[in-house]
């Protein structure tokens, strides 16, 4: 269980480098604590610690989701964990994106523009609004984050 | 698109360069303003240059020395935003009281509109409430009676104009630039995009109104703004709000309380908040001579002015923005300690290698368009007397714990001791010869004496007799050296033969009395080969040699002498008079003031000259006060 923790921090960790490092060099300006705290406050500090925490989190839950996607398969190996982290990145890009200003109550509709409390830039097709290597950049983060769950194999 | 040369309305004061053409059917002029014509408008992180033809000609995000988006100041090609009517036959323009939000009426054949310019500001609590821009510019346009056709033109050029601006159209989402992170244009009316350039023509009504906000945001997702009547009247209301409140600190009321005002407004918009420091200025390269080389960048913090600055904004009680910038100097510069560079970038880094931007014209065709300061690798002596001065202000050893401080204190003295003696670029920051200045040795002078006076704590006896004997040796050679007897006069430098204006902090600083025969021997030297205009200065003989304009800071200078009393109260107060003409229609003053064309020359508007005016009224203060007192 211990092991599985670490691994966790270690996935979310490398993949909010990978993040930080991008929007530090200007390849994207999609920040997921920002995105995240904002779901709950319009506080701008606030909404940055919360989404820290909340990302941290979601590391956790996913970690567990690919876990239980290896051993019910029983496919436990970095390659799978690589596959799982590209999958979840196509899925985020192509989807969840499209989907989030629909339900994120700060962020403006690419259809109606920015409302009363909805004034949060959406991500666009793929997240490209936030830098047209948003996409890229996404991939890489997930990529590492599977990579790393997926060094269970050798725990 | 064509480029012709014709003459604007005089009254503007504007030279057409282009007309735009499009689709043969209209055009927009676009007029290259004069120094004097712009106003500035920013919330202590960053600012815009606007002109009285409500163009917006210069803006660098997210810093004061970021590239630039708008560089029409310095050459047609550097991009603008402009909002005005067609044709105007009267512009006037005015800051709301107290604040930095511009509003400028244009008069027209058929109607008045009246365009609010401004950055919006929020106390910084509530400020991190709300999801809110980076950075914002908001322009409002709004007819006030008859009907107005307005023209908008849009034309960014990013990165000093090196880089090609790819607007997008996103609908509701706005325009978008991608540069180093997110500009976006959101407009209550429709662009027409042609070859990189927003346009687009209002009929505005009585009542009716256009309203604009350009943001940048480089670390997450953009935040719009809503662009309702009622939300930017909102906007405009808390930024004035928070103005006035800034404003209604500044202790100082005396008879010039408005013109104080605005220079402390000035002074404000030059500091960088996050760091607490000041730019000298927040443009670069708008020439000290048109057509001339003496085209620099001002867009760093020059620890001399920044000592001036915070010396005015003590004397005005604005210890906000003085406190945190003797921080700065302490922590920020910390790395270069004890020698201490000429200047730095706002967050106390080396501000870069000078680079040339041969691809701009420059300010009047004024060429080099300089970036970045070669100035910051000068020896200048003075700064440390300067430093120590402003700094000598905030001390209170009986109330605070200035422990750190007195070790710096000392740690600059100790350095003073062993380079005093060691010609040096001087104030006027000459790039070949260095030469002893008298201006640095006085104030190495000055340093020694408010060391001593402090009295610190950590001062052995040894290093206090070591200060002692160095200040002593200082006045031996400025009385010796610097005086010379065959033109009756203080010189510029050690055996010089010239004078120069700086000579005035002689008694400013206390090294002479101001009524000492010598320093009237040498004020009527000053006058005499020095001053260009009524009150107006130039720097030294050499300026008159290579033609330059007065000096703003001098002229200040020359009142503060006065004051002190090198004059009567009614002289001082006549030179500040006078002087406060030369200042543009809204109170904004540049480096320099070209007493033949009346032309503001310069970097604009400059932190020393408007801190130069807050001292000079000080001092007037002063002087009106201990005569009041004497009369009494």
């Amino acid at each position: 269980m211990v092991n599985i923790l670490i691994l966790s921090l270690l996935a979310t960790v490398a993949f909010s480098i990978i993040m930080y490092g991008a929007i530090g060099i200007h390849l994207t300006r999609l920040n997921i604590p920002f995105l995240l705290g904002t779901f709950l406050t319009a506080n701008r500090s606030k909404a940055l610690i919360i989404g820290f925490f909340l990302h941290f989190l979601l590391g956790f839950v996913f970690t567990f989701v690919y876990l239980l996607i290896m051993v019910s398969m029983n496919w436990l190996s970095i390659w799978f964990g690589l596959f799982l982290g590209l999958f979840q990145a196509l899925f985020v890009l192509t989807v969840f994106y499209a989907i989030l200003p629909k339900f994120h109550p700060r962020m403006a509709s690419e259809n109606w523009g920015p409302q009363e409390a909805k004034l949060l830039e959406p991500p666009g097709f793929l997240g490209m609004n936030y830098g047209y290597i948003t996409p890229i950049v996404i991939l890489i983060a997930h990529a590492v984050f599977g990579l790393i769950v997926g060094m269970i194999a050798f725990v | 698109m064509r480029t012709c040369q014709i003459n604007c309305k005089k009254n503007l004061n504007l030279t057409v360069k282009n007309f735009y053409f499009f689709n043969n059917e209209r055009f927009i002029s676009i007029c290259m303003a004069k120094i004097h014509d712009y106003a500035v408008i920013g919330n202590s992180r960053s600012v815009a240059l606007i002109s009285k033809e409500g163009s917006l000609d210069w803006l660098c995000w997210p810093k004061f020395d970021s590239p630039s988006l708008f560089a029409a100041l310095l050459d047609e090609k550097g991009g603008f935003w402009k909002i005005a009517p067609r044709k105007s036959k009267e512009i006037t323009r005015e800051y709301i009281e107290s604040t930095n939000v511009l509003k400028t009426t244009f008069v027209t054949e058929t109607g008045v509109a009246v365009l609010t310019d401004f950055m919006p500001v929020l106390p910084e609590d509530e400020k991190n409430k709300a999801l809110l821009p980076d950075n914002e510019i908001m322009r409002y346009i709004e007819v006030r009676s008859g009907f107005v056709d307005v023209e908008i033109v849009f034309q960014p050029r990013p990165n000093y104009a090196l880089s090609k601006a790819k607007l997008k159209d996103k609908g509701k989402l706005g325009l978008r630039i991608e540069r180093c992170g997110l500009f976006t244009l959101q407009s209550s009316c429709r662009f027409k995009l042609e070859d990189n350039l927003a346009s687009c023509s209002l009929h505005l009504n009585q009542n009716e109104y256009a309203s604009f906000s350009l943001t940048f945001d480089a670390e997450g997702p953009a935040v719009y703004s809503m662009l309702d009547k009622t939300s930017i009247a909102k906007k405009i209301e808390e930024t004035r709000l928070w103005w006035q409140n800034w404003a209604a600190k500044i202790n100082y009321s005396g008879q010039y309380r408005p013109v104080v005002v605005r220079s402390a407004l000035a002074l404000k918009l030059l500091n960088y908040s996050p760091s607490g420091t000041f730019v000298a200025a927040p443009t670069t390269s708008l020439p000290e001579k048109i057509g001339g080389s003496l085209n620099w960048d001002y867009r760093f913090s020059w620890l001399r002015d920044c000592a001036f600055i915070a010396e005015a904004l003590y004397d005005l009680d604005l210890t906000d923005e003085a406190y945190p910038f003797i921080d700065w100097l302490l922590y920020s510069t910390k790395l270069s300690f004890s020698k201490l560079r000429v200047l730095y970038d706002i967050y106390g880094r080396y501000c870069g290698k000078e680079k040339i931007l041969k691809h701009l014209s420059g300010y009047q065709n004024s060429t080099p368009v300089r970036i970045k300061n070669a100035a910051s690798g000068q020896f200048q002596l003075d700064i440390y007397g300067e430093v120590v001065r402003a700094v000598s202000l905030f001390i209170n050893p009986q109330a605070e714990n200035h422990d750190l401080l007195f070790k710096e204190l000392i740690k600059l003295g100790k350095f003073v001791c062993r380079n005093w003696n060691q010609p040096d670029n001087g104030i006027w920051e000459y790039r070949e010869n260095k030469k002893k200045h008298t201006y640095s040795l006085l104030m190495s002078w000055l340093l020694f004496e408010r060391i001593l006076k402090i009295d610190i704590p950590g001062l052995n006896k040894k290093t206090r007799a070591l200060f002692q004997s160095v200040q002593s040796s200082i006045r031996e050679l400025i009385e010796t050296k610097c005086w010379n007897s065959a033109i009756n006069s203080y010189t510029d430098t050690a055996d010089g033969t010239e004078v120069g204006v700086s000579l005035l902090h002689l008694a400013i600083g206390g090294f002479e009395s101001p009524s000492s025969t010598r320093m009237r021997a040498t004020y009527q030297k000053i006058q005499k080969k020095l001053e260009v205009g009524r009150s107006l200065f130039l720097r030294n003989e050499i300026a008159i040699e290579e033609d330059e304009g007065a000096f703003f800071i001098c002229s200040f200078w020359n009142v503060q002498y006065l004051a002190l009393g090198g004059g009567t109260l009614e002289e001082a107060n006549q030179a500040f008079k006078q002087t406060l003409q030369y200042a543009n229609d809204v109170g904004l003053l540049s480096e320099e003031y070209d007493s033949v064309s009346q032309e503001a020359l310069g970097n604009f508007p400059q932190g020393l000259s408007h801190s130069g005016l807050i001292n000079a009224a000080m001092a007037l203060e002063k002087r009106a006060l201990k005569k009041e007192g004497v009369n009494g």
